[in-house]
């Protein structure tokens, strides 16, 4: 099992008191396995996905990642766990401004000390982008953006993926291409697939699908 | 017609903006930046205008009289009896340097001796102890009493009531002098002063026909009698005296005033300059951040209009707040300068006055519109259709427009601070130089090392490298500011002690310490005696005739006919003219010929022929106590000035000086703890004058020494501005930090790698900025010593360590403060599309 959720809640304080956003949410998900979490804007995807990935903590329930229980580690622990075992993909790219497509892939390997170059390399060309390794973001596509950003989240070959609305950003024709590597790499590389979307055709993709209403998740 | 919001009141809108700016500290980095400017602004300003007030008050109770003519000659008696005419009460005085002697110890003092009604205004005052109560006085010391100041009783350990020899007559110390009103110098004094009354003179063998005397006539009565007898001065001054009433003041005081207040200023200025960087780049930051909310507000009706009274008057208060903050610090900063200086004033100093703290405020909004306008105004021009497309900024305000702005403002300053129209070039001229070549080299570094792909290293350091390398501009900006102002300390620091040291080191250990003048012909002998009995090699004699350059080419000269002023001093005073049958060590003719070719006139010494337009073969009259004296100029020759020898401006041919009134002066190496000699040398020759170069040195390394601390704590405003500017560039980088913290952190960044990579980032921007300002401090000290001081410069590791040592630690420590909450930023924001 690559991700062990068991009772999840997370309540935050608001202007006008506590409001609870995840109530009881227990979910697993096994190595190779795709799992897609559907919701309205503001159910509480986001959340649930920051969670899961160790970014943030619930205020109450258990979560294992990659065979470690998340809550007995602090944030740089968490911190060196997400490095070599999780990858992710959000909505909005989120690669750095000022490197290369090329130095963006690198920096995983090289939060890990690992060799960067030849890898990155390789991975910028599963994605097909070996022509653009020099490029800064600004000078890419939002599509080529996404494919950097998919190269970066499986160079250092996670155990699990986190995807936030990755199609989100991207033209009909660019998120279709995105979506087929999304689903081919995690093929390849047997990790487990996380997807946090509102697109149906997206979810239908993967072998399990919830919906979160109301703060609880259901299949 | 005027749309509703024009008609709405600004006022609850400025009222909620500016709880917002408040709220979130939108507008604190403009404020510090002000703060600091307007405190080395004000902190000059209210020194200087504190000791400008100081020396009005004291300047009618400082003449002692009402109208005063000085000269270096004996005033006519037809003076005197003109003013007693006119109904002027009238007293003379003297003043001359002298040497006080006390056992074996000897002290060179300002000795004023007085008539019996002085002072005829103001009082003297005196202590029966240094710490006793102040006594006022309206007549001088009785005979056989010396009163004489702190510093001097001090340095010889003398206490009221001991005796003391001065020339051939035994004083008693009568009292502590605290205040002569005619001191003359003012507020500034140096050498101790010793006031007796001038009926001890006779006898005493202090008064030679070649002492160095100057002469009052002290003139009091009604402003018309005042007004008549300056008319009558007008006419009968002789050449060479001076007028001075209450208008007058102490001229001199005042114009080394003027020039401390300029030199201050203008390290103040730098302080300006930089506080201005950190204003021009918080404030364009400032405009970046509120785009969204200018865009909301234009959807919701507010005009262009509105929006930029909104945005003046936040900035306005931003101004004020600023620059009451500044001035709050210039106060507490003049006291320290104050304090720096507290030996130069002879009495305490008034509170300033309320106009020096309004040009403080002044100055800072000044600073602010010229630096911070041009960014703000683009506020208004935001599209409303931002909104929907956030891509629509508005144009990002003319970088030419900026600098003509700043310039402007930096120019006004510059020229408030100087009244000088060319020096205020020359500092704009300057400063812009400086910060480009700061800049530009710090640019080059910087982008040199984007080239630099290190293997080894953690994840931190080459990250760290990256991150410099994206921000190059800014870090360029960054590395200009604290750049200069680290190279303005390090320049005083250490250049200044260079210097100095480099100076006496090229002193021989065995250069004169000792001068003597007003040595009489007929007291050759003894002076040649003396030395032998005790040991030493008479030293060699100078002849010393003292004449008044009268015409060139047979032409009269006057003052008037110079613009230069020291052209004009020359002129005004006597030269000391001396005759000499070969050339003295340490000169050298470079034009013309020396005697033994023929000559058979005048030698005149380069510098001083250039600044009266002299050339050789110009006959040269001068007046030697009513004798006149005339001969061709037959050489030009260059002097070493600082070889603590005799030199002379002209010299001339042996006999051409024959029969007219001389004295000698010599120069001698003495070894220290040599008091009993000097002692016995004064006992034999009571009318010579000791100089003892050892202490005058020291009291000059004294004096440099407080001035340059008064700069260099001037200066440290502009260390502290360029900390702002690094503080304003972290700030506008604070969100994209930010997001880069949050996402590295998303994908494993631990702790220690993110703070790695700050730190190596600032680590890296301090040691350039520290290089580069140990490289232009040694570059300008290279420049001043060759050039200026004509030294040879030594280059000093300490100084590199130093800039090193400084840029490094100081940028690393500013640079985590500014980025201490980035790092904290909690890595669920990357997943907020807030970040």
């Amino acid at each position: 099992m690559v991700v062990s959720a068991r009772n999840l809640a997370k309540s935050i304080v608001g202007p006008s008191g506590e409001l609870s956003v995840l109530r009881d949410v227990s979910l697993e998900v096994m190595a190779g396995e795709s799992v897609a979490i559907l919701g309205a804007s503001g159910s509480g995807k986001s959340t649930l996905l920051g969670l899961l990935a160790g970014l943030d903590r619930p205020s109450s329930g258990e979560i294992s990642l990659a065979g470690q229980s998340l809550s007995m580690l602090n944030e740089d622990g968490r911190a060196r766990l997400r490095a070599g075992k999780v990858g992710f993909v959000f909505q909005s790219f989120q690669l750095l401004p000022g490197l290369t497509a090329l130095e963006n892939v690198m920096l995983p390997l090289e939060l890990l000390g690992r060799p960067a170059d030849e890898v990155a390399r390789d991975a910028l060309a599963r994605v097909g982008l070996s022509e653009r390794l020099r490029h800064y973001p600004h000078q890419l596509s939002g599509g080529e953006q996404q494919r950097v950003a998919i190269a970066r989240a499986f160079v250092a070959r996670p155990a699990v993926l986190f995807a936030d609305e990755p199609t989100g950003n991207l033209d009909e024709s660019s998120g279709s291409q995105v979506t087929e590597l999304l689903f081919s790499l995690n093929a390849e590389e047997g990790a487990a697939l996380v997807l946090v979307t509102h697109d149906p055709a997206l979810a239908a993709r993967c072998n399990r699908r919830y919906k979160l209403i109301g703060g609880a998740l259901q299949p | 017609m005027n749309t509703p919001t024009e008609r709405a009141s600004i006022w609850p809108l400025f009222r909620r903006a500016l709880r917002r700016d408040l709220r979130a500290g939108s507008l604190r980095i403009i404020a510090l930046a002000l703060t600091v400017a307007v405190g080395a602004i004000s902190a000059v300003g209210l020194f200087t205008d504190r000791v400008g007030l100081a020396m009005n008050q004291q300047a009618a109770a400082l003449l002692g009289g009402d109208l005063l003519v000085r000269s270096a000659e004996p005033l006519p008696a037809a003076m005197t009896r003109q003013a007693a005419a006119i109904g002027l009460e009238t007293t003379v005085s003297l003043r001359f340097p002298s040497v006080v002697l006390h056992g074996e110890q000897t002290l060179l003092v300002d000795v004023h001796a007085v008539g019996s009604r002085y002072p005829l205004r103001g009082d003297i005052r005196t202590q029966k102890a240094p710490d006793g109560t102040v006594e006022v006085r309206k007549h001088p010391p009785p005979a056989g009493t010396l009163w004489l100041d702190r510093n001097g009783l001090a340095r010889l350990h003398l206490n009221v009531g001991d005796e003391v020899q001065l020339g051939r007559k035994r004083f008693r110390i009568g009292a502590v002098l605290r205040d002569d009103p005619g001191r003359g110098g003012g507020l500034l004094q140096f050498a101790p002063q010793a006031l007796i009354a001038s009926a001890d003179l006779a006898g005493s063998g202090l008064i030679t026909a070649q002492s160095r005397v100057g002469h009052t006539l002290y003139m009091a009565g009604p402003p018309a009698a005042v007004a008549r007898m300056r008319g009558w001065l007008d006419s009968h001054l002789p050449p060479g005296a001076r007028v001075q009433g209450l208008r007058d003041g102490t001229p001199e005081v005042r114009a080394a005033l003027e020039r401390a207040q300029r030199f201050l200023g203008l390290a103040a200025l730098a302080a300006v300059l930089l506080g201005g960087g950190a204003i021009a780049v918080a404030t364009r930051e400032f405009a970046r951040r509120e785009a969204d909310h200018a865009a909301i507000m234009r959807c919701l009706g507010a005009t262009p209009r509105l929006l930029l009274q909104l945005t003046l008057l936040r900035l306005l208060s931003v101004g004020v707040a600023g620059s009451l903050l500044g001035l709050g610090l210039g106060y507490l900063a003049q006291r320290g300068l104050v304090a720096l200086l507290a030996g130069w004033f002879g009495t305490a100093l008034p509170p300033p006055g309320f106009g020096a703290a309004l040009v403080g405020i002044g100055s800072g909004l000044l600073t602010l519109a010229g630096f911070g306008l041009i960014p703000v105004l683009r506020i208004k021009d935001v599209p409303p259709l931002r909104i929907l497309r956030r891509e629509l900024a508005p144009p990002p305000p003319s970088a030419w427009l900026t600098a003509v702005a700043a310039i402007l403002a930096l120019g006004a300053l510059a020229w408030w601070q100087t009244g000088d129209a060319r020096l205020t070039g020359w500092v704009l001229g300057g400063a812009g130089a400086s910060v480009l070549a700061l800049w530009l080299c710090g640019y080059l570094l910087v982008t040199l090392l984007t080239r630099w792909h290190p293997r080894r290293g953690g994840f931190g350091m080459r990250f760290g490298l990256r991150s410099l390398a994206r921000r190059r501009e800014m870090g360029a900006v960054q590395l200009a500011a604290v750049g200069l102002g680290l190279t303005s300390l390090l320049l005083l620091a250490f250049v200044r002690a260079d210097l100095l040291s480099s100076w006496q080191a090229s002193l021989p250990a065995d250069a004169p310490n000792q001068f003597a003048i007003n040595i009489q012909t007929g007291e050759r002998g003894a002076l040649n005696n003396y030395f032998k009995a005790h040991d030493q090699a008479p030293p060699k004699l100078y002849p010393m005739v003292r004449g008044r350059l009268s015409s060139i080419n047979g032409k009269p000269v006057s003052a008037q006919d110079y613009a230069d002023p020291r052209a004009r001093n020359l002129v005004r005073r006597e030269f000391n003219l001396t005759w000499a049958e070969s050339l003295q060590k340490g000169n050298k003719v470079i034009a013309g010929r020396w005697w033994n070719r023929g000559g058979k006139g005048f030698s005149v010494e380069e510098g001083i022929a250039k600044t009266l337009g002299l050339k050789l073969g110009d006959t040269l009259g001068f007046d030697v106590a009513g004798q006149h004296v005339s001969a061709r100029i037959d050489s030009l020759r260059t002097v070493q000035w600082d070889s603590f020898r005799p030199n002379f401006f002209v010299v001339a041919h042996p006999g051409l000086l024959d029969g007219l009134p001389a004295s000698w002066m010599t120069s001698f190496h003495l070894p220290a703890q040599r008091d009993a000699f000097l002692a016995g040398l004064v006992r034999s020759l009571p009318g010579i004058t000791l100089f003892d170069v050892d202490t005058l040195l020291g009291q000059v390394r004294t004096i440099i020494e407080r001035a340059v601390w008064a700069v260099q704590y001037v200066f440290a405003f502009s260390l502290l501005a360029g900390i702002v500017v690094l503080f304003a560039a972290i700030d506008s980088t604070r969100g994209q930090r930010r997001r880069e913290a949050a996402l590295l952190r998303t994908l494993g960044a631990s702790n220690a790698q993110l703070r790695t990579t700050v730190t190596s980032e600032f680590l890296l921007l301090g040691l350039i900025s520290g290089l580069l300002a140990a490289t232009f401090a040694s570059g300008v000290g290279y420049v001043l010593a060759t050039r200026v001081f004509d030294l040879v410069y030594r280059f000093d590791p300490w100084l590199w360590l130093a800039g090193l040592t400084a840029g490094g630690l100081g940028v690393l420590i500013v640079g985590l403060l500014g980025t201490r909450t980035v790092l904290r930023t909690p890595p669920q924001d990357v997943l907020r599309s807030a970040l």
